[in-house]
């Protein structure tokens, strides 16, 4: 996994008051590591370590699940 | 241009119009070639860039504030106004329905029926010039009372209902329509955070389907409904609730 990842995995860290164990294939949505209203925020972080935009089509359920799969479909995928 | 019945650009007044459901609902009226007279206390600077977009920025709060500020825009409801979408509003924060403050109580009632019953007081001497027209509440799902947490916020939107029905009785014969309209939940600068002011449809899908949300929606997709039932004729539906959350009872 890159830096991008790494920091991504910081930046929900630093969503709970707790220390929080988030593998690469945690699912981020059903642990509620990152909730309905923070998803938002997520993909505007997702967004800026992207350097622009995310394409339209590639926010997706399954691409949004993990940060394997947001690695894959975002960052790898760009 | 939008005409009313004596062929002049028909007038909507729009409250909350700073962010979120108020602004979406007057660009809604402005997209259908009505005049907008938006009242909120910080005004919307997006939208004043508009010309037939009038800013009026008051308390709704304090009943002469509202008086004032449509007294202020004068030319532009000379001839009445066709329409009124009541949105203005707060929503507190959940709260233990056993501590919860007065003052948290008191301020939420304030800002969701005092706001209301003062724009309805305002507006309705404008839409009897009109020939008549619609006032039209945006209300809450929640207002049936069954999420405790919730019980101030709840209680406030009730109350609006209430008066609804009331102004739907009141003013019947004077060709005015009332209706309310709760949208089930949407993403706004108030539920969602600033975030919320650019959020696609594609983000709004993958929340919906994620987590399971009751059908989380845009601004603008609920605007365009508003703007429908506020668009009823003066002998249309009134006295009515519009319901678009999948998941709550009325």
């Amino acid at each position: 996994m890159g830096s991008k990842i790494e920091a991504l995995r910081e930046w929900i860290r630093g969503l709970h008051d707790e220390p929080v164990e988030i593998a690469d294939d945690t699912d981020l949505i059903e642990s509620v590591l990152v909730t309905s209203l923070q998803f938002v925020s997520m993909v505007i972080e997702i967004e800026r370590l992207h350097g622009g935009r995310i394409e339209p089509g590639v926010i997706r359920i399954d691409s949004m699940r993990s940060l394997k799969a947001i690695d894959a479909a975002v960052f790898q995928g760009a | 241009m939008r005409r009313d019945s004596g062929n002049r650009t028909a007038v909507a007044v729009v409250s909350g119009t700073s962010s979120g459901i108020g602004a979406a609902v007057a660009t809604e009226f402005l997209r259908r070639g009505y005049t907008v007279v938006g009242v909120s206390r910080r005004g919307n600077a997006d939208l004043k860039g508009d010309p037939r977009y009038v800013d009026c920025h008051a308390d709704l709060r304090e009943r002469d504030a509202v008086r004032s500020a449509l007294e202020s825009v004068g030319e532009t409801v000379a001839d009445g106004v066709a329409a009124v979408v009541l949105n203005a509003g707060f929503s507190p924060p959940p709260h233990a329905l056993a501590d919860v403050p007065p003052e948290l109580t008191v301020g939420t009632y304030e800002s969701n029926v005092l706001t209301a019953l003062n724009l309805v007081q305002a507006t309705v001497p404008l839409l009897r010039r009109n020939g008549g027209g619609s006032l039209t509440f945006v209300g809450a799902s929640l207002a049936n009372g069954y999420v405790p947490e919730r019980w101030p916020y709840a209680a406030s939107k009730a109350a609006m209902t209430t008066l609804m029905r009331a102004c739907s009785v009141e003013f019947a014969d004077s060709r005015v329509i009332a209706n309310e309209v709760r949208p089930g939940p949407v993403a706004t600068p108030m539920t969602m955070g600033e975030t919320a002011y650019d959020i696609s449809d594609e983000i709004l899908q993958v929340i919906n389907e994620g987590y399971g949300t009751d059908w989380l929606k845009g601004p603008r997709q609920v605007a365009g409904w508003i703007v429908d039932i506020a668009e009823f004729p003066a002998n249309g539906p009134t006295g009515q609730v519009f319901n678009y959350s999948r998941k709550v009872p009325l």
